[in-house]
């Protein structure tokens, strides 16, 4: 019987992508709270909570690249630390504070100028400082073998006492920040928040260097295959690195964001937030032991953090508990990770039934 | 006397590894446009002679001329960049990277003048390089999601696409069908014919008398010698491959059969293998073979609690058991032996007497606490029964040869009191002399009424030591053989896959 092999119609090739689970978990999210309140369903909160988790989105793109190479990174949040303090102490140093006069509708008035190291320099002092730290993190696994979770454990904590020796165990003030500092989280550019359009530019650059270049590939060989990749003359030492770097500079432009978002630099900022971010990849249908995840992925691993998140505040569900919303996230986001799970796994399922023997 | 210019000439080859000399005093030429068969035992030093070519080992000693001039293999990229190819024993794949992508890592297809990636040059090529083996592979497909030789077809384009002039196959028609292996063949000549060399690792010695022009013998990491093929008969190989006569080498006793102590009826595990059933008596050694892919570790994966099955039963003494877990089984009286001690067997940084009785501690409590004495004096015991060679039972595990650690994950299964062991390829990587040191020991635990189910892909071993043999084909058992019936053609046909140019019943519905 000559059986006719039909191309697979554009529709059933987006059901193959494992990204397409996640969607519909995050539609029937976001219809779910809408039925609640229908506050939330609106344009503006939809732009709200992708301006919240933009910083979210930026370290998890990091992130994605040190899951890849099968390795992890739990000093992030203290990398934010570190960099940012060092920018915010320089910012501090710098800082020139000038009366000016101005007129306002013919009337004589006075305004501050607040004005330090120049914008850019600050921004480069950031992901340069958080570059240096994750190269440390990369070295240390990747040459001096020891494991990630290891590594990064002990990196985390060194990091927390030097951004302690930096500040003096100081913290950074609004009253310390240049107004550029100030700003850097605060304009809007086409109606859309600065942060945003560091994260689009952020996911630009990542989706295009994990597709199209070769260094981008041999991330995800290396994860996939590290025997393989050293008979390919792959060099996964090399590779671990650079998604260290990554993930290091990138946690030193989120810290910024961070901190120019809450006008403060401690050394506690954004203390706890690696569990988040390795979460937001674990939704985004990345796997921890590596070769495997997708920039898109995890952009929609993050949002329906995001999504959960606001959605518990909308709702009001728990009063004004912290403990309770927390338990409650925790449950939601257990529940994301075992549906996308269950998706997967039945995809897997079918292709085994399909395969010969 | 030179008849055809020399590719490649390696001299004086040696290669330690911790405690073993793995290569010593090694050499092979090779010849522009001709097919060279290298040939040996398991363990013989062929995969490792292969790495040091390539680049993945350096050798401890010894030279490399490439076209008459001396190299240095310091990596494999070095050693693919002067157009040296591998087709490994083992799949070299990344399963999560699409079949186009698996052929072309690190030789990736660009965008003109752009150090971009372009997909669509990589699939087009992908496409066309399948085609050229007379595949339909789709280069888009998940690599992981594709069976065993498909996946070793994709790694023959890979090959192909670097334009080698020297490609080694190692063991490449060991999960091919016999069509698809003729095709393999047909596209060697080709290539040889063009002017690549080959270097042809195969076990099976009809492949080499077809194809190869000259063959080269290792034994025990020595080189034996090189001859013309015509030079050459089975009797004369398989006498240098092996260096002693098999009666020396297979201490087969005949043991009386007893009642059955495993059944297993109907077994099935969706994806890997379907509805197998067989009965294990006690002083039995059943042998299961076949393939690569063909189904075999799966099953022991399911005897022995590591996975579940789907369907079917298992009885034990008669009586049905669910297995549950590598601890039920044991509890059960099922042991397995490991394909991959050093993994699954032995804790390597503990001393050989604590990986003896770690099995069952609860032997050695006095008073709820460990008493060492006692464990020394198991320790002892096991080390004497099985001649594990030591100086003592504080030496670490890992200081072991491969066949002394073979014993020792032996002696924990004997402490156990299991009645059935599974043995899953328990000579691989152990060197000649132990080989016979395991084959003893298998025989006389069938003598003392135990039963042996002995898994292996080696068909000496099955066919000298095996009371009945069972030959798994695509996930089913094919046949089965008395130790009258059983001889190597027989063996090699219930394994061959059938052929596939038969579609429509082997393709999916």
């Amino acid at each position: 019987m000559p059986e006719k092999t039909r191309k697979p119609g554009a529709l059933s090739a987006l059901f193959k992508q494992r990204e397409v689970g996640l969607f519909i978990i995050l539609a029937v999210l976001f219809l779910l709270v809408g039925l609640r309140n229908p506050a939330f369903t609106t344009g503006s909160n939809a732009l709200f909570i992708l301006e919240d988790t933009a910083i979210m989105m930026i370290l998890a793109l990091g992130m994605l690249c040190v899951l890849l190479v099968g390795s992890i990174d739990i000093s992030i949040a203290a990398i934010m630390a570190l960099s940012t303090m060092t920018a915010g102490i320089v910012m501090k140093q710098n800082l020139n504070i000038t009366e000016i006069q101005v007129v306002t509708d013919g009337v004589m008035g006075s305004a501050t100028l607040r004005e330090s190291t120049p914008l850019i320099l600050l921004v480069i002092i950031g992901m340069g400082v958080g570059a240096l730290c994750g190269a440390l993190n990369g070295l240390l696994i990747a040459y001096g073998r020891v494991l990630p979770i290891v590594a990064t454990l002990g990196m985390q904590y060194i990091l927390y006492g030097v951004s302690h020796v930096v500040s003096d165990g100081q913290a950074v003030y609004r009253k310390d920040m240049p107004d550029s500092f100030i700003n850097l989280s605060r304009q809007a550019f086409l109606g859309l928040n600065s942060k945003i359009w560091f994260m689009l530019v952020v996911f630009a650059v990542m989706f295009l260097f994990l597709t199209y270049s070769r260094q981008g590939r041999y991330l995800y060989a290396v994860g996939s295959n590290r025997e393989s990749a050293a008979m390919s003359g792959i060099k996964s030492p090399r590779a671990t690195l650079i998604a260290h770097i990554i993930m290091g500079m990138l946690a030193g432009l989120a810290g910024l964001l961070y901190a120019s978002r809450d006008t403060k630099i401690t050394q506690d900022m954004a203390m706890g937030y690696e569990m988040y971010i390795i979460a937001s990849c674990v939704i985004g249908g990345v796997s921890v032991s590596g070769g495997r995840g997708k920039a898109v992925g995890v952009l929609l691993g993050a949002l329906t953090m995001g999504v959960i998140n606001n959605a518990l505040t909308m709702l009001r569900l728990t009063g004004n508990s912290e403990f309770w919303k927390k338990a409650i996230q925790g449950a939601l986001i257990l529940a994301a990770v075992v549906i996308n799970v269950i998706i997967q796994r039945s995809k897997e399922r079918r292709v085994l039934r399909d395969r010969r023997i | 006397m030179k008849k055809q210019a020399l590719v490649l000439q390696m001299e004086g080859i040696t290669k330690i590894f911790p405690g073993i000399r793995a290569l010593d005093d090694v050499r092979l030429d090779l010849r522009r446009g001709e097919i060279h068969a290298l040939i040996g035992e398991n363990g013989a030093g062929k995969s490792t002679l292969i790495k040091v070519f390539t680049g993945i080992h350096q050798p401890d000693a010894g030279l490399i001329r490439l076209n008459g001039e001396e190299v240095e293999m310091t990596d494999p990229l070095a050693a693919r960049r002067r157009g040296i190819a591998a087709i490994h024993q083992h799949l070299a794949t990344y399963p999560d990277l699409s079949v186009a992508e698996n052929i072309f890592i690190g030789n990736e297809q660009t965008l003109s003048g752009l150090p971009a990636i372009s997909w669509r040059k990589t699939r087009e090529m992908a496409k066309a390089l399948l085609a050229s083996l007379g595949s339909d592979i789709d280069p888009m497909a998940e690599m992981g999601t594709l069976s065993v030789a498909q996946q070793q077809i994709v790694e023959i384009a890979q090959a192909l696409s670097q334009n080698a002039q020297v490609l080694i196959m190692d063991e490449p028609t060991a999960a091919l069908s016999l069509r698809e292996s003729e095709e393999l063949y047909s596209i060697a000549k080709g290539l040889r014919a063009k002017g690549t060399s080959i270097i042809l690792i195969s076990h099976r010695l009809e492949d080499i008398y077809s194809l190869a022009d000259r063959v080269t013998v290792l034994r025990d990491g020595h080189y034996i010698g090189t001859w013309d093929i015509g030079e050459t008969n089975t009797e004369m190989l398989v006498k240098h491959m092996v260096g002693r006569t098999i009666d020396q080498f297979y201490p087969k006793k005949e043991a009386p059969v007893g009642e059955p102590i495993l059944k297993v009826d109907g077994l099935s595990r969706t994806g890997f293998f379907e509805e197998v059933s067989f009965t294990l008596h006690a002083g039995e050694i059943l042998g299961l073979t076949g393939l690569v892919g063909a189904g075999r570790t799966e099953v022991v994966e399911v005897l022995s609690g590591v996975t579940r099955p789907d369907k079917g039963h298992i009885y034990i003494l008669g009586e049905e058991k669910a297995i549950t877990s590598p601890h039920e089984a044991l509890r059960q009286g099922v042991s397995l032996l490991p394909e991959d001690r050093q993994k699954q067997g032995l804790l390597l940084p503990w001393s050989v007497q604590d990986n003896i009785t770690l099995p069952r501690l609860d032997r050695h409590k006095k008073r709820g606490l460990l008493s060492p004495g006692s464990e020394a004096k198991t320790g002892k015991e096991y080390i004497d029964m099985l001649n594990i060679k030591v100086r003592s039972g504080q030496d670490i595990a890992e200081s072991l040869s491969g066949g002394n650690q073979q014993k020792v994950v032996i002696s924990k299964l004997l402490t156990c009191g299991s009645r059935i062991i599974i043995m899953d390829e328990p000579t691989k990587g152990v060197d000649v002399g132990s080989k016979a040191a395991i084959y003893q020991i298998m025989c006389d635990l069938a003598a003392k009424g135990f039963g042996i189910l002995l898994v292996s892909s080696e068909m000496p071993e099955i066919l000298n030591l095996s009371d009945r043999a069972l030959v798994m084909r695509e996930g089913r058992i094919s046949a089965v053989f008395t130790r009258e019936e059983m001889a190597p053609e027989k063996l090699l046909k219930a394994a061959m896959p059938l052929d596939k140019s038969r579609k429509g019943s082997a393709e999916y519905a």
